[in-house]
């Protein structure tokens, strides 16, 4: 099972965590919340992944959708955090080439705030 | 050590399968690559199936079955679908923009990447896909 976690939302950023597996069965539990709580808010979101533990084709559909939404509205998405399998799934498929993926929270925060 | 189940093509049988196949390596002690590797290879190719191997929506039974050898799983399914080998998906290439990069179509890319070759032979009127996750 799969859980989208709100650490902050406020004019500047949506922070998210997500737990659990990206599966078919997660995907199906978190493609609502996850959109609400970044395409639908209009801001940068950085999605902290250190808790997912497993990444599936339908996974990185799913991240890949809401980049496209977020950036359609000039807001950017960075994925952090990414445990080692998880990160081999993001470069395999190629998805690193086109959605910032950073180590530390901090290193998110850099790329999406505007100073 | 073996394991083998028969699932209906539907998602929600695959999701269980996914849960007895974890019990079955855990309890076998699978280190937790390999099992990340068969579950990938499962979701995959089994989901695969069930979307786009069947030209009607009637039941079709798939076969999945786990051998635990030495030093490999051996991990095979099969199915009464259309004949589809899998190893003929191309790679994913890499997009030139966030506006092009793919949001599916990406599965088979990864099982091959990361649970290794798949052997794929057509018996009578079923496909039979072979793979050994190293461990």
């Amino acid at each position: 099972m799969a859980e989208v976690r709100t650490i902050a939302a406020t004019d500047e950023i949506s922070h998210i965590r997500l737990v659990g597996r990206l599966d078919i069965e997660g995907v199906g539990t978190i493609e609502i919340p996850l959109t609400a709580a970044t395409v639908a808010r209009k801001r940068p979101a950085i999605v902290d992944m250190s808790g997912v533990d497993f990444l599936g084709s339908i996974g990185i559909g799913l991240l890949v959708r809401c980049a496209i939404s977020l950036q359609r509205s000039g807001a950017r998405l960075v994925l952090f955090g990414c445990q080692p399998l998880v990160q081999k799934s993001l470069e395999i498929t190629k998805i690193h080439a086109v959605v910032p993926i950073v180590e530390s929270e901090a290193a998110a925060f850099e790329l999406v705030v505007v100073k | 050590m073996t394991f083998s189940l028969s699932i209906h093509n539907t998602l929600a049988a695959l999701a269980e399968a996914q849960k007895f196949v974890e019990t079955f390596l855990s309890g076998h002690g699978v280190p937790f690559e390999a099992a990340y590797a068969v579950r990938l290879s499962l979701e995959e190719l089994v989901s695969n199936i069930i979307r786009h191997g069947y030209d009607d929506r009637e039941p079709h039974e798939i076969g999945i079955c786990l051998e635990i050898l030495p030093v490999v799983i051996e991990l095979m399914i099969d199915d009464d679908g259309r004949p589809f080998d899998p190893n003929s998906a191309e790679p994913v290439p890499v997009p030139a923009s966030l506006e092009e990069a793919p949001t599916g179509g990406m599965g088979l890319s990864l099982v091959r990447t990361i649970a290794g070759p798949m052997e794929y032979q057509r018996l009578g009127n079923r496909n039979q896909v072979k793979l050994q996750i190293a461990f």
